[in-house]
């Protein structure tokens, strides 16, 4: 889903629909019985039709059966999540209350040093993967990644990002560093200033996530030079892997849950079941492939892990370059 | 798509409804400080899951319309902006009710309203594929260069001090800085303060600025007591009127017609930029600021027209051209539906049911404007010790919802301080509401331009909108500098003689 | 002291301490050739410039206006188009009780709640700008914070503080 379509683009304050607050206190009260009981609440920083709103929203209907409860999505914006992560960081670990994680919230983290960070929070279980891709304007000189690279050794490159400090600018210095091209990176807010100046040739590349270009995709106005990742798309078969062009770099855009420290085991284990039934389920399974979505499923155990691998490897980044202490 | 079709819809689905319901839902949220058109878009969201996708289209789309206008009035009555884009409308708009001329400001500005939608629905509609292309023709050096001129109507707008002018505008840049670098994404000026990193709304500076410096200042007997003389009905312009306020609303149809087709700059900055253009162009420049209403109509006519041209690069190319066009984008994907070039071809009937129930919402405002002035006009006629107290608790209410944060409400009376203080040193307060408006746009194309160029500054000549924009706002700065010369040179000829 | 004069001083101190802060922003990696504090510190140096300029037009204009009794200039060429507030604690004062009021309401609102912080927020208000008829105050002051949480809190589902009233939607 296109996380960067909509939430970067809003950039007035937030609003909250508290829907089922109150249910939520009272859930917590039964939650030691069978889990969930009650109302289950998920946070996201995204605003509502913005891109984790609109995942989940779509998500819980099929959801729903597996876990059992009733689930619900509150929106908590501002502070760049924030506000978001100090909600459910506060709140009882007894499963009643979650945050919709993405790579925004680590980057927040170690970027404004909020209060609460990700390391207030405890990964639950993780749910899928958004796919970066890198794409160029359809009449560009461009055939593949190679010649991108090629061109920014000779002379300069001019790669855009979606938003300074990002996942996506993270992968275009990897790149840069990996292939020692010389590139000029331009950072926008959000995806869809970006995608104009790809459009109008301004841009050599841009990097985003596929559901971000697809109409342009569609209309035949980009064309998609690699994939970001592991593994080729389903959707664009042809389209190499950065890896495949010699390209080491690979990044991971996921989306899961995490909760309050200390969430009881009786929790991690119904959503454990459930999150692996939900991504087998055949009638979602439609939906999300068609939304570009790849299903990524990671247990708790191994989940707290990759966050904190991801983390570390973001502080890293930000380290290096200066862009944090 | 013939006349059958149009029955069938304007008769079976909710289309109809859900115009009349966004107009009013928008004139609601719109006119409530803090409340911005994006908010009140996002509100309906939710509600939208289950709805015919067609009324929910319009049901946003009228919402836009609605708040965009809605924020006039409170900005005309009680100096408060509901809206970003209404701060401009207030300046006239409020020194005209001090006149006693509330009615007639209100009328103005629904009217231009009208003209605005009007406008901008016809290009929307007639134009969506070329002016697409304007999309595609600004660059970060355009950008910058459409900012600057913005900027260089301080010089002109400066009010008994060049100088102190040129301060305020400055601090204005300055206030725009705080907040994650638009390069770097690393915090600046943000003191650790998480609430600060997506940088400090311009609606609360604006309702700091203006409507809490009011409500704190002590005028005893004075502006709020002459409203009441105000007529307690809206007054429509008269054809001696339309004359006059005809040009300004040409000029903010067009100025909103560019800012929606640039994704970026938004109503806000169409609002200010048309309210200085027509001050610019008017013949009768030295009545702005004391309750012109041409200086009512130009912001009143842009900001109505963004709102229907800002679909324009959203329906085309599936880019918005302002915050509320991404929900109004977001209301789309939660149909299903994805905005972008193949959106005409796959599903070329929302599109027209939506240029319709738009065309509705037009008679919409036009309706529910009319009808909800009494109420309000009643409400702002009570006597002052209640008025105001039922403003603060407004504007801190309405401050709280824009962040969600009490450090919202507490920058919201910083800057009600402020005001108060620039008051007292008499520096005016709209270039420093310029900058802010204009001093993130100025500063991020600035360096993106520089970044894309290679740090070669002529890359601002080099792109022909950026160089046509900047030797106007040379030209511009260059004739008011003139002019407050010869006006001096004038003056001090009289002292000595 | 005359206003430009403070408006000067006032800027100029502001500008120094903005251009330090601009001037300790850290250059990462990322930055471009500008830099993120590069316009910061250019914004600072020209409202510097500026707070020069408008201290040395006062004093220079002072000291004329003492020697050949001419008007000084800022105030001939136009007149300004809101006169400002009235020298002194005369209008200073009712704008810090004004502004003490919002801020008791800051202070409180996260204990007592948003519907009673605002009723007390316009009761004070009415109170400190005239309003004499206690029943009127009072029935206005409950009234506005049933009508505003009924509005913000019930319809537009903003989450105002609730404090002790957290059930009813907070």
């Amino acid at each position: 889903m296109a996380e960067r379509l909509i939430s970067q683009w809003i950039s007035f304050g937030s609003i909250a629909l508290a829907t089922g607050m109150a249910g939520a206190t009272v859930a917590a009260a039964n939650a030691a019985e069978t889990y969930p009981s009650g109302v289950v609440t998920v946070v996201t920083h995204s605003s509502p039709g913005g891109g984790s709103d609109v995942f989940w929203r779509e998500m819980i209907p099929h959801l729903q059966p597996h876990l059992g409860g009733k689930l619900i999505v509150q929106n908590v914006t501002g502070g760049s999540g924030a506000k978001a992560v100090a909600t459910v960081a506060d709140a009882t670990p007894d499963g009643s209350m979650f945050y919709a994680t993405t790579p925004t919230y680590i980057y927040t983290s170690l970027l404004a040093n909020p209060t609460k960070t990700y390391k207030d929070l405890e990964p639950l279980v993780n749910l899928f993967y958004d796919p970066e891709v890198i794409y160029t304007a359809a009449n560009s000189k461009f055939s593949d990644l190679k010649s991108v690279i090629a061109e920014a050794k000779s002379g300069r490159g001019k790669w855009g990002a979606a938003n300074p400090a990002s996942l996506e600018r993270e992968a275009l210095e990897e790149i840069k560093a990996a292939t020692g091209a010389n590139a000029s990176i331009v950072t926008f807010e959000g995806g869809g200033d970006m995608l104009l100046n790809v459009l109008n040739g301004s841009l050599d590349i841009g990097v985003g996530e596929v559901e971000e270009i697809r109409s342009q995709l569609d209309a035949k106005k980009l064309r998609v030079l690699a994939v970001i990742g592991d593994n080729r798309l389903d959707l664009l078969p042809d389209v190499p892997t950065a890896k495949e062009e010699g390209v080491d770099v690979s990044v991971v855009k996921f989306r899961g849950l995490a909760g309050p420290k200390n969430l009881p085991p009786e929790v991690i284990s119904a959503w454990e079941k459930a999150a692996q039934e939900l991504v087998a389920d055949p009638d979602y399974k439609k939906i999300y492939e068609a939304n570009n979505l790849q299903p990524g499923y990671i247990a708790h155990d191994r989940y707290v892990k990759f966050i904190d691998d991801f983390a570390q490897k973001t502080e890293g980044f930000l380290k290096e370059s200066g862009v944090v202490k | 798509m013939d006349l059958s079709y149009l029955t069938q819809l304007l008769l079976t689905t909710p289309v109809v409804p859900a115009a009349f319901g966004g107009i009013v839902w928008g004139i609601l949220g719109g006119a409530l400080p803090g409340i911005s058109p994006s908010i009140s878009m996002a509100l309906l969201l939710p509600f939208t899951y289950g709805m015919h996708p067609s009324a929910a289209v319009v049901l946003l789309g009228a919402t836009y319309f609605g708040a965009e206008y809605g924020g006039s009035i409170p900005a005309i009555l009680i100096r408060t902006p509901g809206t970003n884009s209404a701060a401009a409308t207030l300046i006239d708009g409020y020194a005209m009710n001090q006149q006693g001329r509330a009615g007639e400001a209100l009328g103005i500005s629904l009217m231009s309203g009208i003209v605005g939608g009007t406008v901008g629905l016809v290009m929307l509609v007639a134009l969506t594929e070329p002016l697409s292309q304007v999309a595609l023709a600004f660059r970060p050096s355009s950008y910058f260069a459409l900012g600057i001129l913005g900027l260089s109507v301080i010089a002109s707008l400066a009010g008994d001090s060049l100088l102190k002018g040129l301060m305020a505008g400055v601090l204005g840049l300055m206030i725009a800085t705080i907040g994650s670098d638009p390069v770097t994404g690393g915090g600046r000026f943000i003191f650790g303060n998480a609430d600060l990193l997506s940088g400090i709304p311009p609606i609360i500076v604006m309702v700091g600025l203006y409507a809490v410096t009011e409500l704190i200042t002590d005028r005893g007997t004075g502006v709020q007591e002459r409203a009441d003389q105000s007529k307690a009905r809206i007054v429509f312009p008269n054809a001696a009127m339309w004359k006059r306020i005809a040009m300004p609303q040409a000029i903010g149809s067009v100025v909103g017609l560019v800012e929606g087709c640039t994704p970026g700059a938004g109503g806000t900055v169409a609002a200010f930029l048309a309210y200085s253009e027509a001050r610019r162009w008017s013949r009768r420049k030295e009545e702005f600021g004391h309750g012109s209403p041409e200086g009512v109509a130009a912001p009143e006519a842009a900001n109505t027209a963004t709102s229907k041209t800002a679909l324009i690069p959203m329906l085309s190319l599936g880019i918005p051209g302002s915050n509320s066009a991404a929900i109004l984008l977001g209301g789309f994907l939660i149909q299903g539906l994805i905005p972008g070039p193949m959106l005409f071809v796959q599903h070329a009937n929302i599109v027209f049911d939506l240029y319709v129930g738009l065309a509705v919402s037009i008679v919409a405002l036009l309706i529910v404007g009319y009808l909800i002035m009494p109420p309000c006009i009643w409400l702002v006629n009570r006597p002052k010790p209640y008025l105001s107290a039922a403003i603060y608790a407004l504007v801190l209410s309405g401050a709280y919802a824009i962040g969600n944060s009490l450090f919202q409400v507490s920058l919201v009376l910083a800057f009600g301080a402020l005001g108060f203080v620039m008051k007292y040193l008499r520096m005016p307060v709209l270039p420093m509401v310029l900058g802010v408006v204009l001093g993130f746009m100025v500063e991020s194309n600035f360096r993106r331009a520089l970044v894309l160029s290679g740090g070669d500054l002529t890359a601002f000549v080099h792109d022909p909108i950026s160089a046509g924009l900047l030797s106007v706002s040379a030209l511009f700065i260059l004739s008011s500098a003139v002019g407050r010369f010869r006006k001096r040179a004038s003056v001090s000829g009289k002292v000595t003689t | 002291m005359s206003r430009d004069l403070i408006c000067g001083v006032v800027m100029l101190v502001l500008a120094v301490a903005y251009t330090l802060a601009a001037a300790a922003i850290p250059v990462s990696r990322l930055a471009d050739s500008v830099g993120p504090g590069g316009l910061p510190q250019a914004y600072g140096l020209v409202l510097g410039g500026l707070s020069v300029l408008l201290i040395a037009r006062t004093l220079l204009a002072g000291r004329n206006a003492a020697v050949d009794g001419a008007p000084r200039p800022s105030e001939a060429v136009e007149e300004p188009d809101d006169a400002g507030p009235e020298d002194g604690g005369r209008a200073f004062l009712p704008a810090l009780v004004m502004l003490a009021i919002g801020a008791v309401y800051l202070a409180v609102v996260s204990w007592v709640g948003y519907p009673v912080a605002i009723a007390l927020l316009v009761g004070a208000t009415i109170v400190f700008r005239g309003g004499r008829r206690p029943a009127a105050v009072a029935a206005v002051a409950v009234g506005a914070g049933a009508v505003l949480w009924l509005v913000f809190v019930y319809i537009l589902q903003i989450p105002q503080p609730m404090g002790v009233f957290t059930g009813l939607g907070g």
